[in-house]
Protein backbone atom coordinates (compact mmCIF):
# COMPACT_ATOMS: atom_id res chain seq x y z
CA UNK A 1 0.00 0.00 0.00
CA UNK A 2 2.96 2.14 0.84
CA UNK A 3 4.51 1.69 -2.39
CA UNK A 4 1.12 2.32 -4.19
CA UNK A 5 1.12 5.47 -2.76
CA UNK A 6 4.77 6.32 -3.31
CA UNK A 7 4.16 5.48 -6.88
CA UNK A 8 0.97 7.57 -6.99
CA UNK A 9 3.01 10.68 -5.63
CA UNK A 10 5.75 10.47 -7.85
CA UNK A 11 4.17 9.79 -10.93
CA UNK A 12 2.04 13.60 -9.71
CA UNK A 13 4.85 15.53 -9.14
CA UNK A 14 6.08 14.33 -12.32
CA UNK A 15 3.16 15.19 -14.41
CA UNK A 16 2.87 18.49 -12.19
CA UNK A 17 6.12 19.69 -13.23
CA UNK A 18 5.87 18.53 -16.59
CA UNK A 19 2.86 20.63 -17.28
CA UNK A 20 3.03 24.21 -18.75
CA UNK A 21 1.64 26.18 -16.36
CA UNK A 22 -1.40 28.62 -17.21
CA UNK A 23 -1.43 32.02 -16.70
CA UNK A 24 -4.70 32.18 -14.00
CA UNK A 25 -2.79 29.47 -11.96
CA UNK A 26 0.33 31.70 -11.54
CA UNK A 27 0.54 33.41 -7.68
CA UNK A 28 -0.40 37.00 -8.19
CA UNK A 29 3.08 38.43 -7.32
CA UNK A 30 4.11 36.20 -10.28
CA UNK A 31 1.23 37.91 -12.48
CA UNK A 32 2.62 41.38 -11.45
CA UNK A 33 6.29 40.50 -12.80
CA UNK A 34 5.05 38.88 -16.13
CA UNK A 35 2.20 41.22 -16.73
CA UNK A 36 4.36 42.53 -19.75
CA UNK A 37 4.46 38.97 -21.35
CA UNK A 38 0.53 38.12 -20.43
CA UNK A 39 -0.39 37.96 -24.31
CA UNK A 40 2.25 35.69 -25.21
CA UNK A 41 2.44 33.68 -21.99
CA UNK A 42 0.41 30.32 -23.36
CA UNK A 43 2.60 30.15 -26.60
CA UNK A 44 6.15 30.06 -24.47
CA UNK A 45 8.03 26.67 -23.80
CA UNK A 46 7.39 25.06 -20.82
CA UNK A 47 11.05 25.87 -20.35
CA UNK A 48 10.63 29.60 -21.13
CA UNK A 49 7.74 29.23 -18.81
CA UNK A 50 9.98 28.02 -15.78
CA UNK A 51 12.62 30.51 -16.46
CA UNK A 52 10.43 33.25 -16.50
CA UNK A 53 8.91 32.13 -13.38
CA UNK A 54 12.30 32.02 -11.33
CA UNK A 55 12.78 35.81 -12.84
CA UNK A 56 9.06 36.29 -11.04
CA UNK A 57 10.07 35.05 -8.01
CA UNK A 58 13.00 37.41 -7.57
CA UNK A 59 11.14 40.77 -8.48
CA UNK A 60 9.70 41.68 -5.45
CA UNK A 61 12.85 41.78 -4.01
CA UNK A 62 14.15 44.39 -7.03
CA UNK A 63 14.23 48.15 -6.32
CA UNK A 64 11.78 50.51 -8.08
CA UNK A 65 14.46 51.19 -10.51
CA UNK A 66 14.92 47.43 -11.49
CA UNK A 67 11.77 46.59 -11.40
CA UNK A 68 10.65 49.47 -14.05
CA UNK A 69 13.77 48.29 -16.63
CA UNK A 70 12.64 44.56 -16.19
CA UNK A 71 9.01 45.39 -16.93
CA UNK A 72 10.35 47.65 -19.62
CA UNK A 73 12.95 45.18 -21.01
CA UNK A 74 10.88 41.71 -20.44
CA UNK A 75 8.14 42.01 -23.38
CA UNK A 76 11.71 42.31 -26.17
CA UNK A 77 13.54 39.58 -23.75
CA UNK A 78 10.73 36.97 -23.93
CA UNK A 79 10.62 38.07 -27.97
CA UNK A 80 13.77 36.65 -28.35
CA UNK A 81 14.81 33.06 -29.90
CA UNK A 82 16.66 31.20 -27.26
CA UNK A 83 19.90 31.42 -29.48
CA UNK A 84 19.81 35.35 -29.19
CA UNK A 85 19.17 34.50 -25.55
CA UNK A 86 21.94 32.68 -24.89
CA UNK A 87 24.27 35.06 -26.94
CA UNK A 88 23.31 38.00 -24.61
CA UNK A 89 24.07 36.02 -21.96
CA UNK A 90 27.67 35.16 -23.70
CA UNK A 91 27.66 38.68 -24.02
CA UNK A 92 26.83 40.07 -20.47
CA UNK A 93 29.23 37.56 -19.11
CA UNK A 94 32.33 39.17 -21.29
CA UNK A 95 31.12 42.29 -20.32
CA UNK A 96 31.55 41.48 -16.25
CA UNK A 97 34.68 40.24 -17.00
CA UNK A 98 35.65 43.64 -18.00
CA UNK A 99 38.17 45.45 -15.34
CA UNK A 100 35.88 48.29 -13.40
CA UNK A 101 37.17 51.23 -16.13
CA UNK A 102 36.21 49.60 -19.46
CA UNK A 103 32.60 48.63 -18.07
CA UNK A 104 32.20 52.46 -17.04
CA UNK A 105 33.67 53.38 -20.45
CA UNK A 106 30.90 51.23 -22.53
CA UNK A 107 28.09 52.67 -20.29
CA UNK A 108 28.98 56.01 -20.77
CA UNK A 109 28.99 55.37 -24.52
CA UNK A 110 25.88 53.27 -24.41
CA UNK A 111 24.41 56.76 -22.68
CA UNK A 112 25.92 59.06 -25.42
CA UNK A 113 24.18 56.72 -27.97
CA UNK A 114 21.37 56.25 -26.48
CA UNK A 115 20.83 59.68 -26.09
CA UNK A 116 21.85 60.21 -29.92
CA UNK A 117 19.03 57.59 -30.75
CA UNK A 118 16.45 59.99 -29.41
CA UNK A 119 17.31 62.86 -31.43
CA UNK A 120 18.23 60.29 -34.73
CA UNK A 121 16.56 57.34 -34.88
CA UNK A 122 18.72 55.33 -37.47
CA UNK A 123 21.40 55.82 -35.54
CA UNK A 124 23.48 52.64 -34.05
CA UNK A 125 24.00 51.52 -30.44
CA UNK A 126 27.09 49.99 -29.49
CA UNK A 127 27.16 46.39 -28.72
CA UNK A 128 29.53 44.30 -26.70
CA UNK A 129 31.42 41.71 -28.73
CA UNK A 130 31.33 38.41 -27.23
CA UNK A 131 35.29 37.53 -27.63
CA UNK A 132 37.13 40.65 -26.72
CA UNK B 1 79.73 -26.29 25.83
CA UNK B 2 77.34 -25.74 23.40
CA UNK B 3 76.17 -29.65 23.47
CA UNK B 4 76.53 -29.41 27.41
CA UNK B 5 73.74 -26.11 26.67
CA UNK B 6 71.80 -28.49 24.62
CA UNK B 7 71.75 -31.30 27.02
CA UNK B 8 70.72 -29.21 29.68
CA UNK B 9 67.75 -27.81 27.52
CA UNK B 10 66.74 -31.24 26.85
CA UNK B 11 67.37 -32.38 30.31
CA UNK B 12 65.19 -29.48 31.50
CA UNK B 13 62.48 -29.94 29.01
CA UNK B 14 62.20 -33.79 29.53
CA UNK B 15 62.21 -33.16 33.17
CA UNK B 16 59.35 -30.65 32.39
CA UNK B 17 57.35 -33.06 30.54
CA UNK B 18 57.32 -35.64 33.26
CA UNK B 19 56.99 -33.18 35.51
CA UNK B 20 53.76 -32.25 33.75
CA UNK B 21 52.53 -35.70 33.15
CA UNK B 22 52.59 -36.39 36.85
CA UNK B 23 50.52 -33.52 37.47
CA UNK B 24 46.58 -34.21 38.14
CA UNK B 25 44.48 -33.61 35.47
CA UNK B 26 42.55 -30.23 36.79
CA UNK B 27 45.80 -28.61 36.83
CA UNK B 28 46.49 -29.40 33.47
CA UNK B 29 43.69 -28.38 32.16
CA UNK B 30 44.11 -25.04 34.61
CA UNK B 31 47.36 -24.56 32.90
CA UNK B 32 45.90 -24.90 29.40
CA UNK B 33 42.89 -22.68 30.03
CA UNK B 34 44.99 -19.94 31.76
CA UNK B 35 47.59 -20.48 28.81
CA UNK B 36 44.86 -19.91 26.31
CA UNK B 37 43.89 -17.14 28.26
CA UNK B 38 47.04 -15.72 27.60
CA UNK B 39 47.53 -15.95 24.11
CA UNK B 40 44.28 -14.69 23.40
CA UNK B 41 45.10 -11.42 25.74
CA UNK B 42 48.56 -11.06 23.70
CA UNK B 43 46.45 -10.98 20.21
CA UNK B 44 44.11 -8.04 21.33
CA UNK B 45 46.65 -5.97 22.07
CA UNK B 46 48.26 -6.52 18.85
CA UNK B 47 47.04 -3.48 16.18
CA UNK B 48 45.98 -5.32 13.11
CA UNK B 49 43.82 -3.63 10.89
CA UNK B 50 40.32 -5.40 9.93
CA UNK B 51 37.45 -4.08 8.81
CA UNK B 52 35.42 -5.57 11.27
CA UNK B 53 36.95 -3.10 13.49
CA UNK B 54 35.66 -0.37 11.34
CA UNK B 55 32.46 -1.62 11.12
CA UNK B 56 32.55 -1.82 15.06
CA UNK B 57 33.23 1.79 14.93
CA UNK B 58 30.45 2.69 12.34
CA UNK B 59 27.69 0.74 14.55
CA UNK B 60 29.07 3.45 17.10
CA UNK B 61 28.42 6.24 15.09
CA UNK B 62 24.63 4.99 14.18
CA UNK B 63 21.99 6.44 15.88
CA UNK B 64 20.55 4.11 18.41
CA UNK B 65 17.76 5.67 19.82
CA UNK B 66 14.60 7.21 18.32
CA UNK B 67 15.69 11.03 19.31
CA UNK B 68 18.91 9.97 17.65
CA UNK B 69 17.72 9.42 14.11
CA UNK B 70 15.27 12.75 14.36
CA UNK B 71 18.22 14.51 14.95
CA UNK B 72 20.42 12.73 12.40
CA UNK B 73 17.15 13.40 10.04
CA UNK B 74 17.39 17.07 10.77
CA UNK B 75 21.11 17.20 10.04
CA UNK B 76 20.40 15.56 6.78
CA UNK B 77 17.86 18.02 5.58
CA UNK B 78 19.76 21.00 6.99
CA UNK B 79 22.49 19.80 4.50
CA UNK B 80 20.80 19.07 1.84
CA UNK B 81 18.70 22.31 1.88
CA UNK B 82 22.20 24.21 2.09
CA UNK B 83 23.43 22.42 -0.90
CA UNK B 84 19.97 23.16 -2.85
CA UNK B 85 19.96 26.95 -1.89
CA UNK B 86 23.86 26.58 -3.03
CA UNK B 87 23.33 25.22 -5.84
CA UNK B 88 20.46 27.58 -7.00
CA UNK B 89 22.86 30.54 -6.48
CA UNK B 90 25.41 28.85 -8.43
CA UNK B 91 22.76 28.18 -11.33
CA UNK B 92 21.95 32.39 -10.92
CA UNK B 93 25.64 33.40 -11.33
CA UNK B 94 25.41 31.07 -14.48
CA UNK B 95 22.25 31.94 -15.45
CA UNK B 96 22.64 35.89 -15.57
CA UNK B 97 18.89 36.85 -17.20
CA UNK B 98 18.19 39.10 -14.20
CA UNK B 99 21.01 40.84 -14.54
CA UNK B 100 20.38 41.56 -17.95
CA UNK B 101 17.01 42.66 -17.32
CA UNK B 102 17.73 44.91 -14.47
CA UNK B 103 21.44 46.20 -14.89
CA UNK B 104 22.52 49.81 -15.81
CA UNK B 105 23.12 48.62 -19.33
CA UNK B 106 20.44 48.65 -21.80
CA UNK B 107 19.66 45.47 -23.69
CA UNK B 108 20.36 46.50 -27.02
CA UNK B 109 23.72 46.83 -26.04
CA UNK B 110 23.92 42.40 -25.46
CA UNK B 111 21.14 41.46 -28.10
CA UNK B 112 22.46 40.49 -31.29
CA UNK B 113 20.49 42.68 -34.57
Amino acid sequence: MRKLIFAAFCCFATLAHAAPESWNTLPPTEQQALTPIQAQWSTLPEKAQHNFRRLAQQYPKLTPDQKQRFSNRLAKWASLTPEQRQAAREKYRTFSQFPREKREQIKQMAKQNRAAKMQQPASAVPQVNAKP
Amino acid sequence: MKNQSQLDHRKIAALLTQSAQQLDEDIVSALGENRARALQKQRMREPVFSLSAIGHRAHNLLPHSTHQWVAAAIVLVAIISGAAVFWSNTQDHQNPDMAILTGDMPLDVFVDK
